[in-house]
């Protein structure tokens, strides 16, 4: 066999390399590739998912604990820990109430109250902090049509087990 | 001088041309074999990372599910009314709205609604004309503190009292 036919069997044998196995695994590999980058946004967004989903319940973990943690569980505590953060305020028409809720909130207290705007929105923030220990449920102002006071109507429940 | 008249094939060095042919030839196949052996080595790595994603998708799954469950157990109106309230105090809340009520209206009711997905406003506006209403309506928009807007039936003829709803969204303002 002279060298040109040598060459010419060489040359076959790698054509034939070429379309037996290296085609075949390049298109296989892009078809994998493909789906790997499939995967691999789907794997991405799980996870993204998973970590918002993760960080929600740490901050409601995180809130609740803070809540219970600052009022007492029994109606008296709760209805004296209330009032010392009515106090203080010039505030008039004062309507309070105080009722067991169902697990796993404690109390349910409903505040009714008239001022001016800027004390009525003292108590509102005094409510919410943290110390005070309420989930506001509902918080309503609404102007007296008759004068410029402002009347707050809150609701709003204590966490925390039953003693 | 002496004739050859054997039958041996006479082999003679060989030439340039053909070594050069003999050279073309082999990279070729050798060419063709390294890229097939990568091509498949290739294959293989993909191929396990995929996989790999596909066995970690079930448990991700799994997590994820459980944490939905427990997310629509009954502590989960209280758990979010604990956490609206301390990232959005009902001061806090009227701090963004004052920027948006112009001159010629004023807020007559809000009521907050806390423990749905965002803390709920139901606002009752008092505008001297139909243009400080749209005055309104257009800075509550752009201020992206507030979204899902749904508006109340308007009388358009001289002031206004008007009631509108929206979702407080602090996260996606500017």
């Amino acid at each position: 066999m002279n060298a040109a036919r040598l060459t010419l069997v060489l040359l076959f044998l790698a054509a034939a390399v070429y379309l037996g196995v290296t085609r075949p695994a390049t298109q296989a590999l892009m078809a994998a590739t493909e789906e790997h980058r499939q995967a691999r946004d789907a794997h991405a967004a799980r996870e993204s998912h998973l970590a918002r989903i993760e960080r929600r319940e740490r901050e409601q973990a995180r809130a609740l604990t803070l809540l219970a943690g600052a009022c007492s569980h029994t109606l008296p505590a709760v209805r004296r820990h209330v009032l010392e953060r009515l106090s203080g305020l010039p505030l008039s028409d004062l309507h309070l109430e105080i009722t067991t809720a169902p697990a796993p909130a404690f109390a349910e207290v409903k505040v009714g109250v008239q001022g001016d705007f800027s004390n009525v929105v003292a108590l509102s923030s005094q409510l919410a902090r943290p110390d005070a220990g309420l989930a506001l449920k509902n918080v309503a102002f609404a102007r007296d049509e008759r004068d410029e006071r402002v009347k707050l109507a809150l609701t709003a429940n204590t966490v925390g087990g039953r003693p | 001088m002496t004739a050859d008249f054997s039958t041996r094939r006479h082999i003679g060095r060989p030439r340039l041309v053909d070594l050069l042919l003999l050279a073309f030839g082999l990279t070729a196949l050798g060419w063709s074999a390294l890229a097939a052996s990568s091509a498949r080595r290739d294959l293989e790595t993909v191929r396990a990372a995929v996989q790999q994603f596909h066995a970690s998708a079930g448990e991700e799954e799994k997590r994820v599910r459980e944490l939905e469950d427990r997310r629509h157990d009954r502590t989960d109106p209280l758990a979010r009314q604990a956490v609206q309230t301390l990232a959005s105090p009902p001061p806090r809340i009227l701090a963004d709205l004052e920027p948006t009520v112009p001159t010629g209206a004023r807020l007559e009711a809000l009521t907050l609604t806390y423990g749905h997905e965002a803390v709920e406003l139901e606002l009752t506006l008092l505008a001297r004309t139909p243009e400080t209403y749209d005055d309104f309506v257009a800075r509550v928009e752009r201020s992206g503190l507030f979204g899902d807007l749904a508006f109340g039936s308007e009388n358009r003829t001289g002031e206004m009292k008007v009631t509108l709803r929206a979702r407080y969204r602090p996260e996606e303002g500017s």
